[in-house]
């Protein structure tokens, strides 16, 4: 099955022939929904059953982890060897399986949401261009291959988001998606170039085969810029500090596209890269550094903004681009499976949340002021409850798909081994802060959406009385991504089948492909016998499997750090209880000030009057921009438009254009019109050829 | 050179100059046209000439002699497009001048 994975591609590839070609003649929406769909169930098919077939051959496969599939020879010139070439490993498995499940939910959702557009096939065809895009993406075993699915993405964000393009605003909106993504796509190709300088190649696999023996005869500074520069692309994609200013505009698009974007692709893009070239980081500590604080910078900024926005879409926007900061943490110290967790977590409980907006505005006819709404828990009771669950998901709560995730992120930043001995301390603060504003403003948009009292405008209740819940197509999906978001966590975490796997929590399964100490001694992982690697996955997430299997040193560095820190299970315990302890203060928190003292924030707000503003303005990052780099900019295009490009360029042009006429004017007199001294032309060019002839 | 290939050049020399200088001096264009076929001709009885004298047994070719066949023929299809452009301009005007067509001057 695993030669097979490219049919994951094609799916989606076909759906996109098909409905964009002839959507126009299909006509039928059901039609071009079933194909839609139809298409990501089948490439979600191809998922699990690639899923299945490496599962049961690992550890059985001799040669590593990793399994090629090379479609067709790509680009042979000189020593650039690349092939359009997929690569099966179980990073990418995991990426391959969330990325075609949760699509195919908001594909279904997609079919309810779209209802009533008319661009119903185009969406559809945008749509199945995007998972194909990101499958790309994900599957590629070399960079250039990865570079077609990595823009391919940001041209169907920029289509997506600029769906309803009839409205300036959106398409506006489009545009800045696509732009802020070229600033980080300049990062990853200066990045890719570096890698093919000192590798020769871009092939993951070389890569990470070399990572070691290239950077160790090369400068310091090499893996460190190359990390840097991809990390900039990562900064682009995953709407990171200081290239985040996309996303919370990129609401502009349908939700079910949000919902896409935020959860399934698009943003996880950059994570996954990171999380991929895990090697890279690895010989190149203080690009992981820089990477784990602009994370928790970022994750940090995007709370204090999502606090006070009203929009709901905003403030799951920034919840997105806080939660992708936690990633980043996780990627920056090292925990690269734990990044991953968290991104399919993530995946799960937010697809639901914004999903469940997307109902939300439904059913209020087009409005998303969670000032407006209130009291929906009455008229739309599966969308309330499964909003619930999300929210408790995300906030950390035992025992939901979030606590999990962003516990063990807590954790890892806990054990991290920095170059700077002040830096896990700090991060450690900044990220739990980070998860009580979390509770809080989830707490808040959630309260305020579905308790409360009505607060809809007279204009909604003399049109449309009262909310209404939205049809199967839209709730289905719904209690699936609620129902992963209860027990997603804990499936992955510590499960407690074993299905007759020997690797059935996430970390054990994904260790060959984001260990970087399994890289290190690969052929030693090999010839640990099975059933002390058997005995190792038995003691589950642990660190047993590492200390058994790979890398002695690297182990031993972590084993010092649970020395210092005592008992490692006892002292992850109380961090766990300390953090669902802060998850449900930020709760509870809100839940009174936003219900039963509806209000009590106003006088709150004339206090901290300057914070409120700058939270409200977004730290006022726009308008920064729009000082330092827009008008700037503007102002140098407009002077290379008024001197070099209607003065040299044109100059150039008209100036040929201008020898060329005085030519033919100068020689306009030798057309007289007088065939007969055309004659003469012929006779004397005739006697210069036979002169010529008779000098030689 | 032998006689008769020396005299065929004289004459294909004149007649060539006659066509030239017909071709340059007179304004009537069937007289032009006739000029030009004089020229060709000349041209004809150029290349048999030369035929005749390199013709021998080791180069027992008459390719000069065809290829004044092929101008023949050329030449006839150029009279039938050539009268029948002078046959046009006719139709238009009582009597023509080629002078007097010089629409296309710069």
């Amino acid at each position: 099955m695993l030669e097979y994975v490219w049919l994951a591609i094609a799916f989606p590839l076909a759906g996109v022939v098909v409905n964009g070609i002839f959507g126009r003649l299909i006509r039928s929406k059901l039609v071009s929904g079933i194909i839609g769909c139809t298409a990501l169930g089948l490439s979600f098919a191809v998922a699990v059953l690639t899923w299945m077939d490496y599962a049961f051959q690992l550890w059985t496969v001799r040669d590593g982890p990793y399994y090629e599939v090379v479609l067709w020879p790509w680009i042979h010139v000189g020593n650039l060897q690349i092939d359009a070439a997929l690569l099966v490993d179980p990073l990418s498995i995991v990426m391959l399986l969330f990325v075609t499940g949760v699509s195919f939910l908001i594909h279904i959702y997609s079919t309810g949401y779209m209802a009533h557009d008319d661009g119903y096939s185009r969406f559809f065809t945008y749509l199945n261009l995007f998972v194909s895009m990101m499958l790309i993406l994900v599957l590629a075993n070399n960079g250039l291959v990865m570079f077609v699915g990595w823009e391919g993405v940001g041209l169907c964000s920029y289509l997506l988001i600029g769906f309803w393009y009839r409205d300036m605003y959106n398409a506006n909106c489009g545009m800045k998606a696509f732009v802020v993504n070229r600033i980080g796509d300049f990062g990853v190709l200066i990045g890719l170039f570096m890698l093919f300088l000192y590798f020769g190649s871009v092939n993951f696999v070389h890569i990470f085969n070399h990572s070691a023996d290239v950077f160790s005869g090369a400068a310091a500074w090499v893996p460190l810029a190359i990390g840097l520069f991809l990390f900039l692309g990562a900064t682009g994609k995953s709407a990171q500090f200081p290239l985040h200013i996309w996303l919370p505009d990129a609401m502009a698009g349908p939700t079910p596209v949000s919902a896409l974007i935020h959860a399934a692709t698009m943003v996880t893009a950059g994570v996954y890269m990171v999380a991929r070239l895990n090697p890279i980081f690895t010989q190149a500590p203080t690009a992981g550094f820089v990477v784990a604080v602009v994370g928790c910078f970022t994750a940090f900024m995007a709370a204090t903004i999502a606090l006070t926005q009203h929009d709901i879409k905003k403030v799951l926007a920034y919840s997105t681009v806080s939660q992708l900061g936690y990633m980043f943490i996780a990627c920056g110290v090292g925990a690269y499976w734990v990044a991953i967790f968290h991104v399919v977590m993530h995946a799960f409980f937010k697809a639901c949340l914004f999903l469940g907006s997307g109902s939300v505005i439904h059913g209020m006819h087009e409005e998303q002021d969670t000032r407006y709404m209130g009291a929906l828990r009455k008229f739309m009771p599966w969308t309330y409850a499964t909003f619930m669950v999300s929210t408790l998901a995300i906030a950390g709560i035992f025992p939901f798909a979030g606590f999990f995730s962003k516990d063990e992120i807590l954790w890892q930043i806990a054990i991290w081994q920095a170059e700077f001995g002040w830096a896990p301390a700090v991060l450690w603060i900044v990220a739990a802060l980070t998860a009580l504003m979390t509770a809080f403003y989830m707490g808040r948009v959630t309260y305020k959406t579905f308790l409360g009292k009505e607060r809809w405008t007279s204009d909604f209740k003399a049109k449309h009385k009262h909310p209404h819940e939205s049809g199967p197509a839209m709730v289905v999906p719904l209690v699936v991504l609620a129902a992963l978001a209860i027990i997603g966590g804990a499936a992955l975490f510590m499960p407690p089948w074993t299905m007759g796997l020997q690797h059935t929590t996430l970390k054990t399964f994904m260790a060959p492909s984001t260990d970087p100490a399994s890289f290190v001694e690969l052929p030693a992982a090999h010839e640990v016998p099975a059933v002390e690697v058997a005995h190792a996955a038995e003691h589950g997430a642990e660190h047993g499997a590492m200390e058994a299997g790979h890398g002695a040193e690297h182990g031993a560095a972590h084993h010092e750090a649970f020395v210092m820190l005592g008992s490692h299970t006892t002292t992850e315990i109380l961090f766990a209880a300390f953090s669902v302890l802060l998850a449900l203060i930020g709760l509870i928190w809100s839940w009174v000030w936003f219900v039963p003292r509806f209000g009590a924030t106003e006088k709150w707000k004339q206090r901290l009057k300057p914070l409120y503003g700058f939270s409200l303005g977004k730290w006022f990052f726009d308008e920064l921009y729009h000082r330092v780099i827009v008008v700037p900019g503007t102002a140098v295009a407009y002077a290379c438009w008024r001197f070099f490009d209607l003065k040299i360029v044109d100059g150039i042009v008209n100036g040929t254009a201008w020898v060329i006429g005085v030519i033919g004017q100068l020689t306009r007199p030798l057309q007289t019109g007088f065939v007969r001294n055309y004659a003469l032309y012929v006779l004397l060019g005739a006697v210069i050829l036979m002169l010529c002839n008779l000098t030689k | 050179m032998s006689e008769m290939v020396s005299g065929s050049l004289v004459l294909s020399g004149v007649l060539f100059t006659i066509g030239v200088l017909g071709v340059m001096i007179r304004r009537h264009p069937v007289v032009i046209f006739m000029c030009i076929e004089l020229m060709l001709n000349a041209a004809n009885v150029a290349l048999v000439a030369f035929n005749q004298q390199h013709y021998s047994n080791q180069w027992p070719a008459l390719d000069g002699q065809v290829y004044a066949f092929m101008v023949i023929a050329i030449a006839a299809a150029e009279v039938a497009i050539g009268l029948a452009i002078i046959v046009a301009l006719f139709k238009r005007r009582e009597w023509i001048d080629v002078d007097e067509i010089n629409l296309l001057r710069g």
